[in-house]
């Protein structure tokens, strides 16, 4: 069975290159448009969260801040795709236990990489 | 930057560079203003570019798809042809096999036939020899009854009888030296068989021989030819999945590209960020510098382009 990864966006443009290329990867992957969304669809099943940071209602940060609250999903490796590279939002993610940060515009390959390495 | 140069002299007509301290209300309902602009614009170059975006995403997956598709299909029937267990080298596998059999079988064949031959042409040359034999003793039983008749006749009438059987006699060896000739005629002529029985037999394990060494190179032949064809599918294989994935690393590269235009929105949205603050700290009447910060200046927000596709994993 194909390992699954949440892609929370609010890009429908972003959410689908992801889901695109995670595809062709042979993921399976579920879709969130925000980080509220996000924490809903993240369950059991999902390998991995591949999040924007800016986003309306629940930004990426905050959904991983929900994550480490809530203490269900912490084992789940969070990954933030952003546009953002500030070290002290960076910092910010670190402390709530995000695994890694992708820089858009993303490289589809690098991106299937540190998914492989990361995906449970 | 576009943006940049046309905001910039925008903020500098629209709120006409307002001192230190001097209150101007025209200054952030310019700003605001300016703002709705900036979104507008956004919205509507969001809206132009998005559903194409899209549809090129879609695009792409279905090239990757489809392509990915036929690979498979072409693989499987490759894989079929060329692999060690595929129907075609199964059936030359089993037609060599037969043939080989067939050969094998004919050839013991053929060798018992022969030994036959020698075996009857032995049995000719011992009847001959045993005919001479019976010949042989019916002349000297022909003898015996003709000096058994002279006797009976000298004897008289009290040895008639013995005269009968004399005559009985010599007409038995007459029998028997016919049929002797009839059994010496019949092995002759199966002695002169055997020789051109045995030419034949010679023939036919020749030609056999001829159509084993034949077959086998005809199926030497086959198998060089099928080694051929798998050789050529294995790189046809080869080739395809380069092919592929030639495809996916093209769709990856025009990821990449379309991925810009959720940037550059994302940019753009940071300009408004930045508008936003500007016109709050007019509103609060506290504005010491309308100056774009640095990161907005440089991309946009805080984007430096220099991490752009930067992967940090913790």
């Amino acid at each position: 069975m194909a390992k699954k990864v949440l892609v929370v966006d609010d890009s429908p443009t972003v959410r689908q290159q992801v889901t695109l290329a995670l595809r062709q990867a042979g993921y399976d992957t579920v879709e969130a448009c925000d980080g509220l969304e996000g924490t809903k669809k993240l369950d059991a099943t999902v390998g991995m969260v591949i999040c924007d940071v800016n986003m309306p209602r629940m930004n990426g940060i905050e959904m991983l801040e929900a994550i480490k609250r809530e203490g269900k999903h912490t084992g789940v490796p969070v990954v933030m795709l952003t546009t953002e590279g500030h070290p002290a939002l960076i910092e910010r993610a670190k402390k709530a236990g995000v695994k890694g940060w992708i820089v858009k515009p993303f490289k589809a390959d690098q991106l299937v990489a540190a998914v492989a390495k990361l995906v449970r | 930057m576009w943006w940049r140069r046309r905001n910039a002299l925008s903020v500098a007509d629209q709120i006409g560079r307002p001192d230190r301290g001097d209150r101007d209300d025209r200054a952030p309902t310019a700003i605001a203003a300016l703002r709705r602009r900036v979104v507008e614009r956004l919205q509507w170059v969001n809206d132009l570019t998005r559903g194409e975006v899209i549809a090129a995403g879609h695009s792409l997956g279905e090239i990757v798809e489809g392509a990915s598709k036929h690979i498979a299909v072409l693989r499987d029937v490759l894989g079929r042809v060329a692999g060690d267990d595929n129907p075609l080298s199964r059936s030359i596998a089993e037609q060599v096999r037969l043939v080989r059999d067939h050969v094998s079988d004919m050839g013991e064949r053929i060798a018992a036939h022969d030994a036959y031959a020698q075996k009857a042409s032995a049995r000719a040359s011992s009847t001959l020899a045993a005919a001479e034999e019976i010949s042989t003793l019916a002349r000297h039983a022909k003898m015996l009854a003709i000096n058994a008749r002279i006797e009976a006749a000298r004897a008289g009438e009290g040895f008639r009888a013995f005269s009968v059987i004399a005559h009985e006699m010599a007409k038995l060896s007459d029998a028997v030296a016919v049929a002797n000739v009839q059994v010496q005629r019949l092995a002759s002529e199966l002695g002169e068989l055997m020789p051109v029985m045995a030419e034949q037999t010679a023939d036919l394990r020749a030609r056999a021989e001829q159509f084993a060494g034949a077959a086998t190179d005809q199926m030497k032949e086959l198998e060089r030819h099928v080694d051929s064809m798998r050789s050529d599918v294995t790189a046809t294989a080869a080739a395809s999945d380069e092919t592929l994935a030639k495809v996916i690393a093209g769709s990856h590269a025009a990821l990449s590209h379309l991925q810009f235009q959720d940037v550059a929105a994302q940019r753009v949205l940071h300009v408004d960020n930045w508008l936003h603050d500007v016109e709050i700290e007019l509103r609060d009447g506290d504005a010491t510098d309308v100056t774009p910060p640095v990161h907005v200046e440089e991309g946009g927000g805080h984007v430096d382009d220099s991490l752009a596709g930067v992967v940090q994993l913790f």
